[in-house]
């Protein structure tokens, strides 16, 4: 569009009008946008998070393996540890939903396992089963403290709901939410 | 010292312009052609003076100064204890907490947006290589710290919108090695958000700007008397109508987090959130290698986007013409000009000037400033510039009968406009930008037979070599050092300050050109300039913010 350039007119001020309503419309819409659809489905978010399975074996030193090392390195005992790693699973009416290795954090897997997922379970009655196991462990070790943990339970899933599962910190018990 | 660049360094009358590589993709073509369009459409219906593409840089900080009063108002009344709550209070209960808070959303968007178009126009143009590499990545640098403001308050409304900021941020955030415990589980929903984490996001919301601030600094230092705000009035407009805007449209707040609920049909801000439907969509790795793969590539632009060409030299003083006068430095818009004390004894004057290579941008400002011609690139100094006329008009006829001359900044578009060749009588003679202009090329053109003179220079907010526009009215108009002779008829010359779509307003400047020296009759001299060989004795301004 020609737009004579000689002086103020009011074709001018309109379009000069009309342009910074454009342009503030835009400041103004772009931040009312909407975003995500409504869901169909409900969620199981695996919140986990517990003390990482290390074991320890230890053995004493004979005589002369001792004499080998150097004097300021003799210890009379020596451990070796152990990462072990944990199954984590989820399944929903017998459904396979999560089957997930988790290791220890850290680069000498001291430091606590964690698991946060969240993973769509349809709408409806659903029989939810969580484990959150060690991997097999060697009978003579003592894995006390390697403590399996299972939840099942019976929920009527609704559409956009998202069910809690975690570790309680006082049973060490999976609970849900 | 520097050594003296020999001629074939350089070919005159090739500039940056003309350097733009042939083997621009089309998607560069393409927006490059966008902004242009957008640059005539402005200009048309506000005039070059007042584009606001061309102020995008103080737009973002005007717009900022707006977000940060208002955000000092609000935080008066928010809780860290009860984040929703409050703001819901400061909704529907604080006097005027509605007003502030649109207000503060628009402000903070049309920072965002001024950024971006700012660093899309300096892309295109090739700016952000040499001395402004630092400028870019401030840039860069300040982009980032924008929008992390912008993240960390809408988390402080914790709305569904907050919600999922800080849900798809802390995703991405524990993929890197810097949690013992990934962050995410905050959000996990077995337990209430704690209070720490929304004190800590305040902290970072007031914070930031403080990094805001230095990075700006950083971000200025290079340049010379930085222009911080827009003009009074286009200032007054743009805080009127987000005032009014944040009155009329107050911005909704969306409902409360809810961690055990999955957000749907959430109002967002894609000012700031425009990742969000991405990060919905891919595994949090490709999300964070795509923000670290874009960030990469954004901070090494002045490395693989245009940069200098080997054949544009940066300027170089002739220490033997150099009376020690100052103007060029001053003049400088990048501060590449340092005055030296001279070693030789029994030298004209006590300092000389000298051009750091490194901080010049080859924009040949320093040579108008010149009165003695002893400074500028190799090809494009005042005496090059004479000798060129001397070449254009070596002979009467060479100019039409009453014919003009424009001397066109080779980056105004318009010096290839349509609407010239309706003005037989105008030669077109391009320079690397208005401020590079000698005055003593005016003359010489008007000794030469010309009846008048235009000079066509870009609008002074968008000038390609920021100041060239203004010096060039100085010495033209107001006597600044190397300034246009007394005995020049001012009445001859004309100055025009014009951008892309503004073709029009300089067919009429010429027009009235015309009719003016018609009125005037024939100019009364043939010979060549005199060559100005001293300069006043002392700087007619000093450095500093004008």
């Amino acid at each position: 569009m020609a737009v004579s350039s000689a002086g103020p007119s009011v074709l001018r001020t309109a379009l000069r009008i009309g342009v910074g309503v454009s342009l503030t419309a835009f400041l103004v819409w772009i931040p009312r946008s909407q975003l995500g659809a409504t869901p169909d489905h409900a969620n199981l978010r695996l919140s986990l998070r517990r003390a990482g399975g290390v074991i320890q074996e230890c053995r004493t030193l004979s005589a002369s393996e001792l004499e080998k090392l150097a004097a300021h390195m003799r210890r009379p005992e020596v451990c070796e540890s152990t990462v072990v790693p944990y199954w984590v699973t989820a399944t929903s009416n017998g459904h396979t939903l999560l089957r997930q290795q988790v290791f220890p954090a850290g680069a000498r897997g001291d430091r606590p396992m964690v698991v946060e997922e969240l993973v769509p379970i349809p709408a409806g009655r659903q029989q939810i089963r969580v484990t959150f196991s060690p991997e097999g462990i060697a009978p003579t070790t003592d894995v006390t403290f390697l403590k399996p943990h299972a939840l099942a339970a019976t929920i009527g899933a609704v559409p956009g709901r998202i069910y809690v599962v975690f570790l309680d910190n006082e049973d060490h018990d999976l609970v849900l939410h | 010292m520097q050594a003296e660049p020999t001629d074939t360094e350089q070919t005159p009358g090739i500039s940056h312009a003309d350097r733009r590589p042939e083997h621009w993709s089309v998607w560069v073509r393409l927006l490059s052609r966008a902004v242009t369009l957008a640059d005539a459409m402005f200009n048309r219906f506000f005039s070059s003076a007042w584009n606001p593409l061309y102020q995008t840089g103080t737009i973002a900080i005007l717009a900022f100064l707006v977000t940060l009063v208002t955000g000092l108002y609000l935080f008066l009344f928010y809780q860290v204890d009860a984040p929703y709550a409050s703001v819901l209070r400061i909704q529907n209960e604080i006097p005027l907490g509605a007003w502030a808070r649109a207000v503060h959303t628009y402000g903070a968007d049309l920072s965002i947006v001024a950024i971006l178009v700012h660093a899309l126009k300096i892309f295109l143009a090739g700016r952000a290589w040499g001395p402004r590499t630092i400028a870019w990545i401030s840039g860069v640098g300040l982009l980032a710290i924008f929008l992390a403001c912008g993240w960390t308050g809408q988390i402080m409304a914790w709305d569904q919108q907050g919600q999922v900021v800080a849900v798809q941020l802390t995703r991405m955030l524990d993929l890197l090695p810097i949690f013992s415990v990934p962050i995410g589980r905050t959000f996990a929903g077995a337990q209430p958000v704690p209070g720490t984490f929304f004190f800590m996001n305040l902290f970072l919301h007031v914070c930031l700007p403080l990094f805001l601030a230095l990075l700006l600094w950083i971000h200025l230092v290079r340049i010379v008397r930085p222009v911080l705000l827009p003009p009074r009035q286009m200032s007054a407009a743009i805080v009127f109508c987000l005032g009014v805007v944040g009155a009329l449209l107050p911005l909704p707040l969306a409902p409360r987090a809810d961690l055990l609920q999955v957000p749907a049909n959430v109002p967002t801000d894609l000012f700031y959130n425009f990742w969000v439907p991405v990060a919905l969509a891919v595994s949090p790795l490709a999300h964070l290698g795509i923000w670290l793969g874009s960030w990469l590539l954004l901070t090494s632009v002045p490395w693989w986007w245009l940069r200098r060409q080997p054949d544009l030299a940066p300027s170089w003083v002739n220490p033997d013409l150099c009376t020690g006068c100052t103007t060029c430095y001053l003049d400088c818009p990048f501060d590449a000009i340092q005055m030296q004390e001279r070693q030789q004894p029994g030298s004209r004057s006590k300092h000389v000037a000298v051009v750091n290579p490194d901080s010049c941008t080859s924009c040949g400002i320093c040579a108008g400033s010149c009165a003695p011609m002893g400074v500028g690139p190799p090809a494009f100094t005042g005496r090059s510039q004479l000798t060129l006329i001397d070449s254009i008009l070596a002979k009467p006829q060479d100019l039409a009968e009453n014919g003009m001359v424009l001397f066109a900044c080779r980056t105004n578009s318009l010096s290839h406009s349509p609407a010239l060749s309706q003005f037989e009588n105008v030669l077109i003679i391009t320079v690397e930008c208005g401020g590079n202009l000698h005055t003593s090329a005016i003359e010489q053109v008007l000794k030469r037979g010309a009846s008048g003179v235009i000079v066509l220079t870009c609008p002074s907010r968008d000038a390609a070599c920021r100041e060239g526009p203004k010096w060039l009215r100085e010495r033209v108009y107001n006597d600044r050092e190397a300034e246009l002779q007394a005995r020049v008829d001012r009445r001859r010359v004309r100055i025009c300050s014009l951008g892309v779509g503004e073709a029009q307003s300089l067919a009429r400047q010429i027009r009235d050109l015309e009719n003016e020296l018609a009125q005037l009759g024939a100019p009364d001299s043939r010979s060549g300039a005199d060559e100005q060989t001293d300069c006043e004795p002392k700087p007619v301004i000093r450095r500093g913010r004008f």
